[in-house]
């Protein structure tokens, strides 16, 4: 899978997951903080990301400012991606 | 007379005087409260609050987690004062609402920020220092001022339905009865410690605090700056020492996804205590395996009964039964299973709404007598003492070994991650922003479980902007009024409502 694909899924699972169209826009605002991801919906997003990408995230290996934002959720899985 | 429970709770003082009753993850086991300090702190303070606090009226207690919020509700029994716990994610508005409702009550606060309400709602606003200097001076409470019988021992204000919270009077017999109930899932053991984990103003935080600081358990409670980081919580989990854990099944679904969590994060761990929604058969299966040799228990009560079923979930019964049964009933309680149009009694098997009768059961409503008649009735039992009973709202049945089983709800309450939260509450809080014409509030599921809420509303301009700042206007104006976990994630803007024949919004058709 290439790395805009990677990003098109992400966009697919976050959407699924904060229910929100918006997201596709505003990849820099804070999610937590606008509503849009409690810690609930944030382990979803990361067992998501490990079911559609093989990518493993422990809960315990991300603090949330490192996934608070569309960008910085995209960043996180593709420097884990194994095609990278 | 008196409290049983406070009788208890001065046996084991009087045993092991020198044993943590109370730690967190900030100050951690060196700086502990012990059981001498909490007998003797909640002694001085009680002796304060005879003389000083308006009789028979609710003490607001006002914080997160904190050794002297738990001195404070001991405080408060000793000198025969119900408590009412108030916690600092409340927003302004409602904490506010809670002391008008109560009428100018004495607020004991704790946080570490200034008290947010106007301060002549309060007969008085005592801060945390004050308190500890209080603590620091002498007295002791005679005897005949504890809570006994029919007094009102704890106040826990619940979502309701039109829009204001709604105060559950839980009298000092009830909290006796339910410490006999459920001290069997905090067996004794070596150094036994519990996770108080949930707020004080959810019910299933007096799990431990009644059934084991009964049995001289050390309660172990997270601060609010590690619940904010997995990785913290695993870290003060790690050094907790914990043998008995109780939470929500959608605190136990978020560290599973981790996993460390397991036997050697809690290698002492031997009882899991679950409550306050479903607890589904795959989170059950997976807790079976990462903790093999702990003994989980599903359990279920609403806030007006206290928790009344428990039943131990092997790897049998969360693979063959599914839904998973709520439990065994306390055998001071019964269930009846109630046909939904004609009120008649059912046969096992056969699902209708659930009525709690018995022991544990609720004074009804703090000054909402309209609400308590809607909920609570009273009988004689055949030795003509007196039964009360309350109309859960929950649909389930009993199956032939009397196990009850829950299928939700038969109106507009949700669960949130174990948070008791109606619709209505919820729909009244958007309504009265003036840019609203109207709203719906609907849950959204995924897996048979509520994710999160959505909000349908109408502008009251119906050319004003529709976009992502308009939501967030709406969110931000929102946490003025409703709790965190109450606002809805998503906001779906509609010109107009869909409509059923009757006239009536159409709810499914959204």
């Amino acid at each position: 899978m290439a790395d805009n694909s990677v990003e098109e899924g992400m966009l697919n699972l976050i959407e699924e997951v904060c229910d929100d169209d918006v997201i596709r826009e505003e990849r820099d605002i804070d999610l937590f903080e606008a509503g849009l991801l409690d810690s609930m919906a944030a382990i979803e997003l990361l067992v998501g990301i490990e079911t559609e990408f093989g990518v493993e995230i422990a809960p315990t290996a991300v603090e949330r400012e490192e996934m608070n934002t569309v960008n910085k959720i995209i960043h996180q899985v593709q420097i884990r991606y194994e095609g990278n | 007379m008196g409290s049983r429970f406070l009788e208890a709770f001065e046996e084991m003082r009087r045993q092991h005087p020198n044993r943590i009753a109370y730690f967190t993850s900030r100050a951690g086991q060196d700086q502990a409260l012990s059981y001498e300090q909490l007998g003797a702190h909640s002694d001085t303070l009680a002796f304060f609050l005879h003389s000083f606090a308006p009789k028979s009226l609710p003490v607001v207690v006002y914080g997160h987690k904190s050794p002297l919020m738990l001195t404070a509700f001991l405080a408060c029994a000793k000198a025969g004062l119900p408590y009412a716990p108030v916690d600092v994610a409340y927003p302004v508005d409602r904490v506010s609402d809670i002391l008008e409702q109560i009428d100018k009550p004495l607020v004991l606060t704790f946080a570490d920020e200034p008290f947010p309400c106007d301060p002549s709602l309060a007969y008085d606003v005592v801060g945390k220092e004050a308190i500890e200097s209080i603590i620091a001076g002498s007295g002791a409470p005679e005897r005949a001022w504890q809570v006994s019988g029919d007094d009102i021992f704890y106040l826990l204000f619940t979502s309701g339905s039109t829009g204001r919270p709604k105060g559950v009077q839980m009298p000092s017999r009830c909290v006796d009865s339910f410490m006999d109930y459920f001290q069997k899932l905090f067996p004794p053991c070596e150094n036994p410690i519990s996770f108080n984990r949930v707020p004080y103003t959810f019910d299933v935080s007096l799990f431990d605090i009644i059934a084991g600081l009964s049995q001289g358990y050390s309660l172990f409670a997270l601060e609010s700056e590690c619940e904010q980081s997995l990785a913290s919580t695993f870290d003060a989990l790690a050094q907790s020492g914990l043998t008995a854990w109780v939470s929500t099944p959608s605190f136990v679904e978020m560290c599973l996804a981790d996993p460390s969590f397991n036997r050697d994060l809690l290698p002492r761990l031997n009882t899991i205590v679950l409550c306050g929604e479903v607890f589904r058969n795959s989170t059950a299966l997976k807790l079976i395996e990462r903790f093999p040799t702990a003994s989980i228990y599903n359990t279920y009560g609403p806030t007006e009964t206290q928790a009344v079923t428990d039943i131990l979930v092997t790897r049998e019964l969360a693979e063959e039964t599914n839904p998973l049964p709520v439990g065994y009933l306390n055998p001071e309680v019964q269930a009846v299973i109630r046909d939904l149009q004609t009120g008649e009694p059912l046969p096992e098997g056969e699902a209708g709404e659930v009525y709690l009768e018995g022991s544990t059961v609720s004074l009804g409503y703090w000054k909402r007598p309209d609400l308590t008649e809607a909920a609570f009735t009273e009988h004689n039992s055949p030795s003509s003492s007196k039964i009360r009973c309350y109309k859960t709202g929950d649909k389930g049945y009993l199956d032939g070994e009397g196990r009850l089983f829950c299928l939700g709800r038969l109106d507009f309450q949700v669960k949130l991650n174990g948070f008791r939260v109606e619709l209505g509450d919820v729909e009244q809080g958007i309504a009265q922003l003036p840019s609203i014409k109207e709203a719906v509030v609907l849950p959204v599921e995924k897996d048979g479980k509520v994710t999160h809420l959505a909000a349908h509303v109408m502008l009251a301009d119906p050319d004003a902007p529709k976009d992502f700042k308009a939501a967030q206007n709406l969110k931000a104006q929102l946490k003025q009024t409703l709790p965190d976990y109450m606002i809805p994630k998503k906001i779906v803007f509609h010109n107009s409502f869909p409509l059923t024949v009757n006239g009536k919004i159409d709810r499914k058709a959204l």
